[in-house]
Parts: C-alpha cells; structure tokens; sequence
C-alpha cells in the first residue's frame, strides 16, 4: 500500500514536473545580441543578419549571415526558401560544428531587402526605381513597394557595407560569378546571379568577409574604346577596349595570332585554342583588313605588350 | 622509433585522461576536447590521445555507475541490474563483466572492421530513408516485449511520460545541450536507483574480490559479439545512439548478460565512429570531430588508430579492475545509507554546478519518472524514451 501511494506520487510529481518544464520552456527568451558577442555553445540567442551564403544539400540548407560578424545557420529537412541579401531573424541555441559555432534555429523570419544607391529620392534598386525619402547615397531597406513609391519600413545601417568601384580585370575560374577588379586584391561574388559579369565598369557595394566581397548592389557600364597607343600604356591585368583592322593574321599550333591597328600604334592579339571556343572564332573568322573590336585585359609577353580577349566583334 | 614512443606516450595520456573522465561525475569525452585542442599536439600524435582517451572512458566510465549509482549517457541503464550484483556481494563481478564486455567488443570490432569499411557506406544509404521507421520499430518493440497487458500499459505510459520530459527538455534551451543529459540521467536513473535501494538496504554486503563470472563462455560470447554488432549499428543511424540500442538489448536479458552486451555496444560505438568518419564521412561523436580535424582519416590512419586502441583497451581494463578492487576492499566499511546520501548529494551538488536550479528541478522530475518502473516492476528501458521519443518526433517532423 506504501509503495502505491509513492507510484501516485511519484507520477503526479512527473506529471506536473513535465508541464512545469514546457511552460518553463515556452516561455524562455531569448538573448537578442551581435553575432561577435556569440562566443559559446549552448546560450539560447536571437540574431539578425544579412544572408551572404547559401548552401542546399540533400535537402538541408546552410546559409551564412553577417551583422558585423558571421555565424552558421543550418536548416535541417528545409523547404523554405532563403536567398542571399535576405535579411534572417533567427532563434535559436548555439552549437559547435567542426570548431565552428552555429546557431541551431527554433524559430526564424526572412525578410526582402532592396538594396541600391538613392540619388534625388530615386532609389535605384537591381528589382527596379522606387521613389522613396531617402538620402543620397547607399542603402539596404525592408520595404512595401507601392507602384513605384516605396514605404520603408526599416534601414539597414550604412557601415555594415563596403562600397567598390573599379574595372572588371578578370573572372575567377570555377565560380562564374565571381571576378575581380584591377589593382583590387578582393574578390566580389554577384550573389543575386548565376551570370557572368562580363568586363566592364563596375560599381556598387557589399558586405566584406575577409577577403571576399558577396555583391549586393552594382551598376554595370560597357568600357568604352581607347586608342591602341593608350590601351598599350596600361598596367597588365587592366581590362581596356580598343577597335583596329586586322594587319596580319598568323596560325601557329591551333593557335591564332592578330596584330591589330589605329592611327595611333598595333598591338598584338593572341587567340589561344583554348579559348576559341569560348570565343566563338576559328582562323578563318579572321582576315587582313578586316575591322574588329577587342574588349580584354593587357598582359606583356617577353617585353612587348598584348591583349588577351575576352570579346571579340 | 621515436615516433613509435610518441604514439605510445600519446596512447597513455590518452588512458590516463580517460581514467579521469570515466571516474569523474559529469565530466565525459566531450568535456576535455576543447583542452585537447589548445594543448601542443597535433596530426596523428593528437588523434591517438583523444582515441585512447575515449575507448578508455567507454571502460572506466561502468566504475562509478556499478558501484555507486552515477550515471552518464551511456552507463544509465546498467547502474540497476550492477546495483542488484553490488547489493549481493558481487560489485566486482559487475564490474569485470564490463570489462570482459568492453574488451570483447573492442576485439570483434577489430576483427570486422575491414568488411564493415565496405559494408557500412551501403548499409548507410539503404537505412537512412528509413530512420523513423526503425525508431518506431525499436519503440514498439521495447514496450510490446513486457509480458502481460498491464504491464504493456504501464511501460506506454511510462514511455510517453519520458518522451515529453525529454522533449520538453531537449528541444528547449533551457539547459546547454553539453550538459543537459547529465541531469536527466541522475534523475531518471542514478537518484532513482539509490532512492529505492536506500528504503531497503542499511549496510552493504562483504564485496567478493575473486575471478569468478557467472555466466558460461558462449553466453559471454553471445553477448560481446550482440554488443559489438550493436554498436556497429549505432554508429550508423544518425540520432540513435549507445542508450537507445542498450534500450533494446536490455529486452530478455539477465542482468549479467545485459552487463557485458551494454558496456560492449559503448566500445564497439567508440571503434566505428571512427570507421563511418573514413567510409561515410559522418563524424557522430566529439572524440570523431576532434580526429577528423586532427588528421584525415583513412585505412591507414584507422589501422594506427586501433591498434594505439588496443594497448589502451588492454590499459584501461587493467585500470577498471585494479581501481574496483581498491573501491571495493573500504566499501563494506562505510555505512551504507550515508554512502548512498553522499552520493546523492555529490550527483545534485555536480547537477547544480553544472546546469542550475533549473538542473535541479529537472533531476527531481526525472527521479520522479525513474522510480515507476521500478515500484510497476516493468523494465527501465522504458524510461529511454527521454530520447527515443524527441528524436523520433524530429524525424517524423512533428512539433508540438
């Protein structure tokens, strides 16, 4: 009979032990902080950062966001959607990961945020111009878009992005869109396109991790034609635009090589195999007198300079 | 040749480590890798003491949990039927069936491991669709297998009752996640224990220190190659870990036999970790992560790892019986009831260091749900549903 009255005790104490425990539960809260100030596993934390990475796998998703610093999000078993330049509230308790330290979500918001340059309350912006009370310059905003009036709803602080402006030098091989710009030792991901930028003028602003700038906002401009005498002055590795008439054309190995000229100088064009293809061209694309136009970056080959195509028409 | 001293040195730190973690209440593996990470070894030298340090634990860890009732993750559910041996005179007994369990598992690890490197990345992407099913199998089977409906009811209700303790606890934050079994576990099965055995035992029994097992040679070796297998399992199935299959392999298993099959499944776990980071890429343990950021692991880097594990194996069962014996010899010394006080109050003053009032509170509701199957006289396995349950809601995507 003792021993009944401890099993009835013992399971109302559980019973209510349990409930205790999912109120206590439900109603923990979180600690709203950076992510710098994230620095141990276990602390049940709330942060907000801009979406810089975006990884699926086997239906799990990893996503990167930066508010200053940077943690790891994982979403397990996610059908969601979550793109890089979202704004990501997320809830949860920290964990390490491969001496990594991650934040596991229990609960989490994405937001859209517009990202452009304002310039006399036109606020240009990659999904179009919005009208909105905004001061020149750069700026990340949560918005409703209102036909093209914009009703801001909340501003990103400016210093969280590093602005750039430059020439387009050279992609980056296996990460289309990646490159980098002349005399910049950075490099930039376009997260809002698969596409190539293609070599141009370019400016714009991101969020800087280490090395590495993820595009959140660029302006694109075609290069426009230099003299061959000017574009020959350039630094190597400086992307340039010149227009000529071909002088001689020379096949040697599967390899194609023009001198091109202008009232100003010649200069040499080397279309190696590899990159024909790419180019669209074979040797017999190409014949003396012929007017061309060569967009590509200078490179100098045993004293003499040269541009290596990356467009030819 | 001075690498070959190194690898030793490293293998015995690693023991001594082990020794350490495997005595200490509430410190596991997991506790001293951050050390390990800042201390100045690196590659294979690192990887071997981490090894060592944890097949150690998985041996010296069934010490304090045979004898005094302190649990830890992978030991709770043998502190009852070592309890009953030690109440009986035979605490030694329960103590060398561990570590004929942990060594034989240790060696039939050993022995499959070659086929299981081919064998386990196949076997790993038929079942892992199938991860809910299993668990729900494994549920099913451990509540259906009590012998009468009544008691089929109680281990349901005692089952669901640990299943929402543990997703209370598990998916909230209210407690870090590095500590939040230790708790759960004093309360479901390390106070629960000593509470019950406390109301009825004043004085414990003469501990026989001899070499006598009681149980037949294939029995041992039904029951080290059931562990081992176990463990191979375990090291497979994401979210099932050395508790759940212990849950399984306590079903129609006497006290002894389920001694040697449970401390094997912890070993066996140990040594297969290892072998699913080479062949599946999935490190499931800290002591995994630790390697596999210490060294790449391949064939070669697991043949030095076992073997550096096999002198540890051979170490820390020394170690394991050496200190029993110690512990043992002064144990009929000391007054029982005020052993078993201490004991209780060492888990609740380490809870309360550890993870709070909050701790606390979840100890005393797990010592609430520990001792029903204990006065229902249904299996404590039951009980495992504080993890069965939330991981099996995980994967079947349910939220409550």
């Amino acid at each position: 009979m003792r021993d009944k009255w401890v099993v009835v005790g013992a399971a109302v104490c559980a019973v209510c032990g349990v409930a205790t425990l999912f109120v206590m539960a439900q109603q923990s809260e979180p600690a709203s902080c950076e992510i710098a100030s994230v620095n141990e596993p276990g602390q049940y934390v709330a942060c907000t950062g801009i979406v810089y990475y975006v990884r699926e796998k086997d239906g799990h998703l990893f996503v990167k966001i930066f508010d200053g610093g940077t943690i790891d999000v994982p979403f397990f078993n996610f059908t969601d959607t979550i793109s890089v330049g979202d704004l990501l509230y997320v809830e949860g308790i920290t964990a390490l990961y491969h001496e990594q330290l991650e934040i596991i979500p229990k609960t989490y918001t994405v937001s859209n945020v517009l990202y452009g340059v304002c310039t006399n309350s036109r606020f240009r912006t990659i999904r179009g111009v919005f009208h909105g009370e905004l001061d020149n310059g750069i700026h990340a905003v949560k918005g409703v878009a209102d036909g093209d009036h914009l009703v801001i709803e909340q501003e990103l602080p400016s210093h969280l992005f590093v602005s750039f402006q430059g020439r387009i030098s050279s992609r980056t091989k296996g990460t289309p869109s990646a490159f980098t710009l002349c005399g910049d030792p950075r490099t930039f991901f376009s997260g809002f396109s698969e596409h190539p930028i293609r070599i141009g003028e370019v400016s714009g602003f991101g969020v800087q991790i280490g090395e590495e700038v993820t595009v959140l906002y660029y302006q694109w401009d075609e290069l426009m034609p230099e003299p061959i005498a000017e574009a020959k002055e350039r630094p190597e590795g400086y992307s340039v635009k010149v227009c000529g008439t071909i002088q001689s054309v020379r096949g040697s190995g599967g390899h194609i090589f023009l001198v091109i000229a202008d009232s100003t100088g010649c200069i040499l064009i080397p279309v190696f195999s590899t990159m024909q293809d790419e180019l669209g061209v074979d040797a017999e694309h190409f014949y003396v007198g012929q007017t061309i136009t060569v967009v590509g970056t200078i490179a100098v080959y045993k004293g003499a300079p040269e541009i290596l195509p990356d467009v030819i028409t | 040749m001075n690498e070959f001293f190194l690898l030793v040195t490293a293998c015995a730190a690693g023991c001594f480590l082990g020794v350490f973690t495997g005595l200490t209440p509430g410190i596991h593996v997991n506790t001293l890798l951050p050390f390990m990470v800042v201390l100045p070894v690196s590659g294979i030298i690192g990887a071997v003491t981490i090894f060592s340090l944890a097949v150690t634990h998985t041996f010296v860890d069934f010490v304090p949990s045979c004898i005094f009732g302190i649990p830890d993750g992978d030991t709770a559910l043998s502190i009852l039927p070592a309890h009953r041996l030690v109440l009986a005179g035979r605490g030694y007994e329960a103590v060398k069936l561990t570590v004929v369990g942990s060594l034989g598992a240790f060696i039939v690890s050993c022995i499959l491991v070659t086929p299981m490197i081919y064998l386990i990345p196949v076997l790993y992407r038929i079942s892992y669709p199938y991860i809910s099913y299993i668990l729900l199998f494994l549920i099913f089977f451990i509540v259906l297998s009590e012998k009468s409906v009544k008691r089929i009811l109680f281990a349901s209700g005692i089952f669901l009752l640990s299943g929402f303790y543990g997703y209370a606890i598990l998916s909230s934050p209210l407690i870090s996640e590095d500590v939040v079994l230790f708790p759960v576990f004093c309360g479901l099965f390390g106070l629960s224990t000593l509470f019950v055995s406390m109301k009825s035992q004043s004085k414990i029994p003469f501990q026989s220190i001899d070499s006598k097992i009681h149980l037949n040679p294939s029995e041992i070796a039904l029951n080290v190659v059931k562990g081992g297998i176990a463990g191979i399992l375990v090291s497979l199935f994401p979210g099932i870990g050395p508790a759940h299959a212990t849950a399984v392999m306590s079903v129609r298993s006497s006290p002894r036999q389920f001694l040697v099959a449970v401390s094997g499944v912890n070993t066996a776990n140990a040594v297969y970790t290892l072998v699913g980071v080479c062949t599946i890429g999935k490190a499931r343990s800290g002591a995994a992560i630790a390697i596999e950021t210490l060294v790449h692991v391949n064939v070669k880097t697991v043949g030095v790892l076992l073997s550096c594990g096999l002198i540890a194996a051979g170490i820390a069962s020394v170690a394991a019986l050496v200190l029993t014996q110690r512990i043992l010899e002064v144990l009929p010394t000391i007054n029982y009831r005020k052993l078993m006080g201490f004991t209780c109050s060492v888990l609740a003053v380490t809870v309360w260091i550890t993870s709070g009032v909050t701790g606390i509170l979840i100890m005393a509701v797990g010592l609430c749900i520990g001792v029903l199957p204990i006065f229902l006289g249904v299996r404590r396995a039951h009980c495992m549903g504080v993890l069965l349950f939330p991981i099996l809601v995980y994967y079947l995507g349910l939220t409550f």
